[in-house]
């Protein structure tokens, strides 16, 4: 049995897990595998580039940050646009998926590489899919791996950020990664004791977050910390267009609206406000043990169902188990934050605000 | 009265909430869940994570009904379920696992569920109806009204992918294999040739996925109550989905739950066209589950239906009274109507040619008449009356 492996997208915690994985799985388990390693995602596939990789690569990633094979983003809207030739990526991704004779590929990655591997899964191609992302935003499974790690780091730095902004009685908004789904900023937001958590399923209005933090003046609170996802909106700009949105920020300089509202909340309530961009720290370092351990299950169950002739699926997270969904039913699919959800309505219970 | 259908597919579970009233019928949500029962088979049996997937997206519409304040659901089945081995074992674990209980739904049930919530369309010219199933296809002459008129074949979208498909979408060779298959089932099943039908009426999810690809790619706006093929537009459709570079990307975008079935489905409905030689072709966005629901309401199908308020099963709860009453009351009212105008008539010949017979096929017709006025079931029926009243 040959197989390959490629990781896409944006690296996370648990990548070098899951590769371990499935390559000690196989290699202990079915006779007479190879495996096969692309570099940087889908652009090793188009390039065709593939090395062996041997036991000993397995060795010392477990808990080792980033992806050992590398990576790359390929928009999935571009894989059937032809190019040189009038040959669009997806048919040299086929083409070279046949020349390297394998028999199977697995492919880490988020949402978007999901779409890409139900693509090539139609055009022929065994494909089996693992669920990559700190932003736990794939359908139908309920994490994948990447997020426990990010959660941890975002945590931490919103830990670390309350002394701060606690000694100059600042406010502090703390932006968390996460364009259409909230669930790290949720999660840490909450984890860390957050003031106000902005998400990009909950449209926000400042004039709220302003008697917020006016509230907790005068209540004689040392600071206010709120959690703000990147992608998180305030009402007047929900019936926006993407791109008028984009054109808005621009416009003010910015990628985010979150320095915006920095501006809004200094100005309208005098107190002091600073913002902390957390960035590339939550995707980078080494997996928390959850997130090894999780790699681990999924990886090896990917495995089993390589070798059981089990493809077209992505593995995921149920309940207590690992399981398997159908590509066809998740490709293209996010999974968000629902804001009537549990986590959502706790937060509330204990007192946090979301700003609408 | 809130009531809810749902369907189980061999693509995914669909429901459709309907608030019942004295005089209309109002659908208030229609709702979609992708389930590709195909990758959960083993052998001929529904694996358990296949039947714990169906138990889990039958759990989340049956909360979501909850929180609609829906009072009765049934939960219907056609062929998807009907053909796998273990279907009883599927049946007892879905009971177990939400209370509902199932009504398995035969070929000729389906199509005349399909008619029903289509009756509509018999205005058109000479109307053929279609719904392209997994296992099934069904088939209805929309001047026949008869349940035992509609026809069904007993093969669908997934038989003529097992049977001639290798991967997941037929190659060139495939394709044609596909194509003289058809042929030969149509002329064995005694489908009607060119000149009898000049319109097709398209119906079910798979349909609807098609003309969704068709409209994607021929660039015509999707209008959920005007969704009209151009049959050289759909020719050409059909090969770009055969050999189109991004074909793929069409279907992932627009069905990815169907992947196994587009192909399979553009092909059929192209050769139903061109067999029936149809001119005018229409997708309609109302099919089985519409037509069950109608045929409840009005007593003409016995289902028995999971009642929200006491959480046990029932057997359908709407009795003559609601309806055959009604159309009894209805029958005396015209009945006492024609004796008067028959009175006042007085000597005129034209009224007084109400005979036993006349009369009888006045009824008839009447009775007709009254079930698509109606049968406000379906949006589509909806602007379809309002349209006709202008």
């Amino acid at each position: 049995m040959k197989v390959g492996i490629l990781t896409s997208g944006g690296d996370c915690s648990g990548l070098n897990a899951v590769i371990r994985s499935i390559g000690l799985t196989l290699m202990n388990n079915v006779k007479n595998v190879e495996i096969l390693g692309i570099p940087e995602g889908y652009g090793g596939l188009i390039r065709g580039e593939s090395y062996r990789l041997e036991r000993n690569d397995f060795e010392g990633i477990l808990g080792l940050g980033g992806t050992i094979l590398g990576t790359s983003r390929q928009p999935f809207k571009k894989m059937t646009v032809a190019e040189e030739n009038g040959t669009t990526r997806l048919e040299k991704m086929c083409r070279n998926y046949r020349k390297m004779g394998l028999d199977c590929l697995f492919t880490l990655g988020g949402a978007g590489t999901h779409k890409t591997a139900a693509l090539l899964c139609m055009e022929g191609c065994n494909v089996i899919g693992l669920p990559k992302t700190i932003d736990n935003d794939i359908f139908g499974t309920d994490v994948t791996f990447g997020f426990q790690s990010a959660v941890e780091v975002a945590t931490e730095s919103i830990d670390r950020i309350y002394t701060t902004a606690a000694s100059h009685r600042r406010t502090m908004l703390v932006e968390v990664m996460g364009n259409k789904a909230g669930w790290l900023t949720l999660h840490s937001g909450i984890a860390s004791g957050a003031d106000a958590i902005l998400l990009p399923e909950i449209p926000y209005e400042p004039d709220e977050l302003c008697e917020l933090i006016e509230k907790r003046q005068k209540d004689s609170r040392s600071c206010t910390i709120i959690a703000i996802a990147e992608g998180a909106l305030p009402k007047s700009e929900v019936k926006l267009k993407k791109e008028e949105r984009r054109f808005v920020r621009t416009e003010r300089g910015e990628t985010t609206g979150t320095q915006h509202l920095a501006e809004i909340l200094q100005a309208n309530t005098g107190v002091e406000t600073r913002v902390s961009v957390l960035g590339y720290l939550q995707r980078g370092g080494t997996p928390c043990a959850f997130d090894r351990l999780l790699s681990t299950r999924l990886g090896g169950f990917a495995a089993l169902q390589a070798a059981n002739g089990n493809f077209g699926v992505t593995v995921a997270v149920n309940g207590e188990r690992i399981v398997y969904n159908a590509l066809a039913d998740i490709a293209g699919k996010y999974k968000y934050v629902d804001p009537k959800g549990k986590l959502v309505r706790l937060g509330r219970l204990t007192g946090i605000s979301f700003g609408d | 009265m809130k009531i809810a259908v749902i369907d189980i597919s061999s693509s995914g579970l669909s429901m459709t909430v309907a608030e019942a009233g004295k005089r209309k019928t109002e659908i208030c949500l229609k709702e979609r869940l992708s389930l590709c029962l195909p990758h959960y088979t083993d052998g001929g049996k529904l694996s358990d994570l296949g039947i714990e997937k169906l138990t889990s997206g039958l759990v989340n519409l049956k909360d979501k009904c909850v929180g609609l304040g829906v009072e009765i659901s049934y939960l219907i089945s056609t062929a998807a379920l009907r053909y796998l081995e273990n279907c009883d074992q599927i049946s007892q674990r879905v009971y177990e696992a939400t209370g509902f209980p199932i009504n398995f739904i035969d070929g000729k049930t389906e199509a005349y569920c399909d008619y029903v919530a289509n009756r509509y369309y018999s205005s058109l010219p000479q109307a053929v109806l279609m719904d392209l199933g997994g296992k099934s296809i069904e088939i209805c002459d929309l001047s026949k009204n008869r349940k035992q008129d509609m026809l069904y074949l007993d093969f669908g979208l997934l038989d003529l992918h097992r049977k001639f498909v290798n991967k997941i979408l037929p190659s060139d060779e495939e394709s044609e294999k596909m194509r003289k298959y058809l042929k030969k089932q149509f002329s064995e099943a005694e489908l009607p040739g060119k000149g009898t039908y000049l319109s097709a009426v398209v119906v079910g999810a798979t349909g609807k996925a098609v003309y969704d690809i068709y409209a994607d790619y021929t660039d015509v706006p999707v209008e959920e109550n005007g969704m009209t093929i151009e049959y050289d537009k759909f020719r050409k459709m059909v090969k770009h989905l055969l050999s189109g570079k991004d074909r793929t990307k069409l279907i992932l975008k627009h069905a990815p739950e169907k992947l196994y079935l587009i192909v399979p489905a553009a092909i059929t409905m192209k050769a139903l066209f061109k067999r029936f030689g149809v001119e005018h072709i229409v997708v309609s966005d109302s099919g089985v589950k519409e037509g069950y629901l109608y045929l409840v309401l009005h007593t003409k199908e016995k289902g028995v239906c999971y009642d929200y308020r006491t959480g046990k099963v029932n057997e359908s709860p709407f009795e003559k009274e609601e309806t055959e009453v009604k159309a009894e009351a209805r029958r005396r009212r015209r009945s006492s109507r024609s004796v008067e105008n028959s009175v006042k008539a007085d000597g005129n010949e034209q009224e007084n040619f109400v005979s036993d017979t006349a009369e009888s096929g006045q009824q008839n017709s009447v009775k007709e008449s009254e079930f698509i006025s109606e049968n406000t079931v379906t949006d589509t029926v909806t602007n379809a009356d309002t349209e006709s009243e202008k």
